[in-house]
């Protein structure tokens, strides 16, 4: 795509310009059609879920109207549920709830399998054994019914849900980060590291830890949007906590009604939809921006 | 607006099948006829043994299976069954019931008195309201196999009422008499052995219960039916379209929304009722815990009820098909009256009543705030009404918190230990308000049991008038008793009574005699046809 | 013919992770379950309309929920080891009988769905692969990234709305609708009709992984050496594709086929749910609302043996499909 020279590249140069990683990152990453269109999707839905309760002042949880108004019937845009309340209000301050679970679960996700598959990927030995038969045991489990299980036992709150959704949403992130750190851990740099003393601690986490960045960023990317379509399904389930309204409760709730209404259950399953696809297309980017190699996929 | 398109062509079609249809209707015996299938659904049952489950589930087929000793027609007029006649003593201390010659069980066992008195042992010692419905009944005499003497301690006034199938089941004593304890008995879903109109062919929970006619059944000529078809449906949209497409011709309890009702109702060949539920009358309420504050405070208690508007729930909850409830009798019921306290919604003296009882509204805007209980077993009423609740408050400074366990059984827990602020909550009246109303309010029946007193009322008059309307045989006096206890209630505001169910029935108009009797679908279809075969 | 020492000790050493695993699943989830708050007699004696404090008691003599923890965990893990996985406390009937009835239904659901995701998925992502800038690949591109994104029960919605709502051609729930008296053929017709919506809600998630997966490991097969050295020697295209690339290419499907079926299970549960297909999925979802430990307890084991199962299929499949593994 870039052999399409730009007009203003009078010659080419021969001797590149020394410009750090991470610039050089974002100018693949800017170049990437796609992931910037995912970028600004995302940001559009953070800014509507950030301001949008003040932009749109309508309570969620107000009967505004008639019941099963559809779309365009009132002056509530998007039609209300099956009690009256509005769906463009639901929408705006479901998408808190939902983001905010999602961003949650994904930093326990991250802690949790960084962690994990630092100190197997480390250390190596029973270490490793020991760390990868807890995450077998994990990963024999089915996740979803793992975490329900859970948010029944203890309660369906907001925080309970996002650390059900942690706990059994690691394995792949310890995975990538073991494999990641066996391999690093034999690279020169870090035998040299090794070599003028360095202790365990430093290596970990100052040393392999940030040359292992790249791929972790893109796999905590993806979970984040696996977290959220994760709480979508528990909130589906009933199984969120019922003083907030998450998108994934909205079609739940909406679901027994679409008979009468498709509207109810079809604007929260497409705003679920267009944030875990714009938070993939920006995961996607930041891959073939990390990867170059791979930039031709 | 592609769906609402599609929408109306597919109406189309409904129509024309159902007018097609409608030509065979016409052509069909106005007699009854034999034969055929009757497709229904239930929910999804625990066991099919109604001796030791409550509730419609089990009963609409456990009332087919089993019979009782007699049947309620329409207006609770008392119709002989299993029990041929019977006569009451005058001092209305024993009734002689005398059972149908040569009625036998589904394994071919004559059903003798013996059966009876094994019965009734049963059901008093493991139905929910066993002790409620014949704790006064001291002993069943069996003279002979076809005599069974019924002795009271005290006269129990709804004790033919309660001799329905539904509540006494005849059980073959031969099965259940093996020693093993009722309540988990295999045999209450395994290998079935009934003495009602028909017989279990299959039972597999996760997808269909199937019943063949008894051929042996005491009554000449009946059943009609050869076969009813219980499909397992759960999910309550499924049903709605099944019922559209006419895979089912027969559809009590379905769950049915109004907004469902509305759309049913436009089918041609389908009849919608709310008949069929007189005997139940399903009550849903606001329980509040009376034994700590706030809500020991009736000015609390007053607020909430002017704060709450349940003719707007009616509306908005139930499509304007349901009456806000008034006390503890669903309007439906024969001891029902409209003459008690009523508080009409007005914010300004709700707020004000708050003040008064010291809770006046604080510098973040908030009164106080409590944790409402939201059970799981009727979410499309319990949930929006919670919601409703939980907005209203707010404007009141109250700070509402929606707790909802997702299992049945941590919900029973938090109720029945007493270990709640206020929940959501609903029962059965019954036919005798013995059965499902005095449960709520008597003062002994404070116990750790769900749908007893939980909520911790107790109130010495009520107590006296609940114990001389529960064995007053004068219908005019134990009105007047009714009335008085409705009337204490409502003025206690011991619960905040919410619209009352919407609950109705579905049928395809081939089904002949559907059941419409109060205890409707839960009383046995012997006289149900199909019109065409 | 013996096995080879060391394979006889891999062998060994497998079966024991594999015992050990399963171990672990019993003791971590019993406990988890029986130590949290809230009791499943109380669940039992709601379902019944309530019950005295002495029948309470007696009930839960019978579960032997009055036993200290230990002791309960011991007697289960016993019955375990013999087969038995307890009685439901809501069906009052054998767990392992229960969990038999409906495991049948979700293998049949899982399995269709995944063998037509995997099947055209790889095809999609073999023939996206080798031409790389053609609208092909493209769709692939957007269908994976479409298909991740989807939540799978709003999804299973969607198709219900359009297939059994607004054009009505296909059912809307459950197995099967007439009597088992039909027929065995039209009973599978049936069964088949019921099938459609539910195995292509979860093959859509399917197909977009697989697709994605076999692309990307087929174009970093069509690069590598082996390949280039092949086309050089003057292979044609389709040779190399099939004896070469294709072999390399579907190993990490395979992997992922094996270590995702849990995840697998827990898409069934949602599309279960939605569909009220009557298999693991919504008996686990029900237990829940019910409390039924016995039962979830014996869910949680069977999936757990599932997946494992499947884990070794899978490493069977390996064997047989890469040839370096084979020479070994």
């Amino acid at each position: 795509m870039n052999s399409k020279a730009a007009p203003d590249q009078t010659s080419p140069p021969l001797i590149a310009e020394p410009t750090s990683p991470t610039r050089q990152a974002w100018l693949m990453f800017r170049g990437n059609l796609s992931a910037m269109a995912g970028l600004v999707i995302l940001l559009l839905i953070l800014f509507v879920a950030i301001l949008g309760p003040s932009l749109y002042p309508v309570s969620p949880t107000e009967m505004v109207w008639m019941p099963l108004t559809p779309p365009g019937a009132s002056e509530y845009w998007l039609g209300t549920d099956y009690i009256g309340r509005d769906i463009l209000a639901g929408l705006i301050n479901g998408g808190r709830v939902t983001i905010a679970i999602g961003l949650a679960a994904a930093s326990i996700t991250f802690v949790i399998g960084v962690t994990i598959g630092a100190l197997a990927g480390f250390y190596g030995g029973w270490v490793d054994n020991l760390l990868m038969r807890v995450t077998e045991f994990f990963q024999v489990l089915p996740n979803l019914l793992f975490a329900m299980i859970v948010v029944m036992l203890f309660s369906a709150s907001l925080t309970n849900v996002a650390i059900a959704i942690g706990i059994v949403s690691w394995t792949a992130t310890a995975r990538l980060t073991r494999a990641e750190f066996m391999r690093i851990r034999e690279m020169e740099y870090v035998k040299a590291e090794r070599a003028i003393g360095a202790r365990n601690r430093r290596l970990i986490w100052s040393v392999i830890l940030p040359n292992a960045a790249p791929p972790l960023v893109v796999v905590s990317a993806l979970s984040t949007g696996s977290a959220i379509l994760f709480e979508a399904g528990l909130s589906f389930l009933g199984l969120s906590d019922p003083n907030a309204m998450s998108w994934g409760r909205m079609i739940g709730d909406n679901r027994p009604y679409i008979l009468d209404s498709w509207w109810g259950v079809t604007f929260p399953g497409v705003a679920i939809f267009l944030t875990v696809l714009a938070i993939c297309l920006v995961g996607d980017g930041l891959n073939d921006a990390f990867n170059p190699k791979l930039r031709q996929r | 607006m592609f769906y609402e398109n599609l929408r109306s062509s597919l109406i189309r079609v409904a129509v024309a099948s159902a007018v097609a249809f409608s030509g065979l209707v016409t052509v069909a015996n106005a007699e009854p006829v034999r034969g055929g299938t009757l497709k229904t659904f239930t929910s999804g049952y625990r066991t099919l043994n109604p001796a030791v489950q409550s509730g419609a589930a089990t009963g609409a087929p456990g009332s087919q299976i089993f019979a009782g000793l007699i049947q309620v027609e329409d207006n609770y007029e008392i119709q002989p069954y299993l029990a041929k006649s019977w006569e009451i003593s005058s001092d209305q201390l024993s009734v002689t019931f005398h059972l149908v010659s040569g009625a036998k069980f589904h394994d071919g066992q004559p059903i003798t008195s013996e059966d009876v008195a094994f019965s009734l042992e049963a059901v008093k010692a493991n139905h929910p309201f066993g002790a409620a419905m014949f704790g006064n009944v001291e002993s069943v005499e069996t003279p002979d196999p076809e005599t069974a003497v019924f002795r009271m301690s005290k006269p129990v006034p709804g004790l033919l009422l309660s001799l329905e199938p539904l509540l006494m089941p005849i059980l073959p004593k031969h099965v259940y008499g093996d020693g093993q304890e009722l309540k988990t008995h295999p045999r209450n879903s395994e290998n079935v052995v009934g003495s009602g109109p028909f017989k279990v062919e299959e039972n597999n929970p996760a997808e269909r219960l199937t019943l063949v006619r008894n051929d042996d059944f005491f009554i000449p000529d009946r059943p009609y039916l050869d076969k009813i078809t219980f499909a397992v449906v759960k999910d309550p949209l499924t049903r709605v379209l099944m019922m559209e497409k006419g895979d089912l011709d027969y559809a009590a309890f379905s769950g049915i929304r109004p907004n469902d009702a509305t759309r049913l109702e436009k089918v041609t060949g389908l009849t919608v009722t709310t008949e069929g539920y007189g005997a139940l009358g399903y009550v849903h309420y606001l329980e509040m815990n009376l034994r700590n504050k706030p809500f020991s405070d009736h000015k609390v208690r007053e607020a909430l009820a002017r704060a709450i508007d349940t003719g707007f729930l009616a509306k908005v909850i139930f499509g304007g098909r349901t009456e806000p409830g008034t006390g503890p009798l669903h309007t439906g019921n024969p001891f029902y009256t409209a003459d008690v306290t009523r508080h009409e919604p007005d914010l300004d003296t709700a707020a004000a009543l708050l003040d008064e009882a010291g809770y006046p509204l604080g510098a973040d805007g908030t009164r106080f705030g409590f944790t409402l209980d939201v059970p799981s077993w009727a979410p499309a009423a319990h949930g929006p009404m919670a919601e409703y609740i939980q907005a209203t408050l707010a404007k009141l400074g109250i700070k509402v918190e929606l707790r909802k366990a997702p299992d049945f059984g941590t919900w029973v827990k938090r109720i029945s230990s007493f270990d709640y602020e206020a929940t959501m909550n609903g029962s059965f009246n019954y036919p005798d308000p013995v059965i499902g109303v005095h449960r709520h309010f008597d003062c002994e029946n404070i116990r750790n049991v769900i749908w007893a007193n939980t909520e911790g009322y107790c109130n010495k008059d009520v107590d006296a008038m609940l114990s001389a309307a529960a064995t007053e045989t004068d219908l005019e006096k134990r009105k007047g008793l009714y009335a008085d206890i409705q009337k204490t209630v409502a003025e206690d505001l011991v619960f905040i009574y919410m619209p009352q169910d919407f609950s109705a029935t579905v049928y395809r108009d081939d089904v002949g005699n559907p059941p419409s009797t109060p205890f409707g679908a839960l009383a046995p279809w012997t006289d149900v046809y199909l019109k065409t075969q | 013919m013996a096995f080879p020492g060391l394979l006889r000790a891999a062998i060994v050493r497998r079966a024991c992770n594999v015992l050990l695993l399963l171990l672990a699943v019993l003791v971590l989830n019993f406990s988890l379950i029986h130590l949290a708050p809230g009791d499943p007699v109380e669940a039992l004696v709601g379902e019944m309309g309530g019950a005295t404090p002495e029948l309470i008691a007696q009930l839960r003599v019978q579960y032997g929920l009055d036993q200290p923890f230990i002791v309960q965990l011991m007697v289960y893990l016993g019955n375990v080891v013999q087969g038995d996985l307890g009685v439901s406390t809501y069906y009052n009937r054998p767990v392992t009988a229960l969990v038999l009835e409906r495991i049948g239904p979700t293998l049949l659901l899982v399995t269709s769905s995944l063998f037509s995701a995997i099947v055209l998925g790889t095809l999609l992502g073999v023939f996206s692969a080798q031409r790389r800038r053609s609208p092909l690949s493209h769709l692939v591109t957007v269908l994976s990234l479409a298909g991740f994104s989807a939540p799978v029960f709003w999804l299973g919605i969607m198709l219900i709305l359009m297939f059994s709502v607004a054009i009505p051609i296909l059912p809307i729930s459950g197995m099967s609708s007439g009597d088992s008296s039909q027929g065995i053929w039209l009973y599978c017709l049936d069964v088949g009709q019921h099938l459609v919506l539910p195995a292509l809600t979860l093959a859509l998630i399917y197909l977009a992984f697989y697709s994605r997966l076999s692309r990307t490991s087929m174009i970093d097969v069509l690069d590598a050496d082996y390949v280039r050295t092949a086309r050089a020697k003057g292979l044609s295209q389709r040779q190399v594709i099939y004896k070469h690339a294709l072999r390399n290419a579907i190993l990490p499907v395979v992997t992922f086929a094996g270590l995702q079926f849990g995840q697998v299970l827990s898409g069934a549960v949602l599309v279960e749910t939605v569909f009220a297909w009557p298999g693991l999925g919504t008996l686990a979802y029900e237990s829940i609302l019910r409390r039924d430990a016995p039962t979830l307890l014996g869910i949680l084991f069977f999936s757990a043996m599932i997946v494992i199962a499947m884990n070794v299929f899978t490493d069977i499949v390996y064997r047989l499909v890469d040839p370096r593994i084979k020479a070994r």
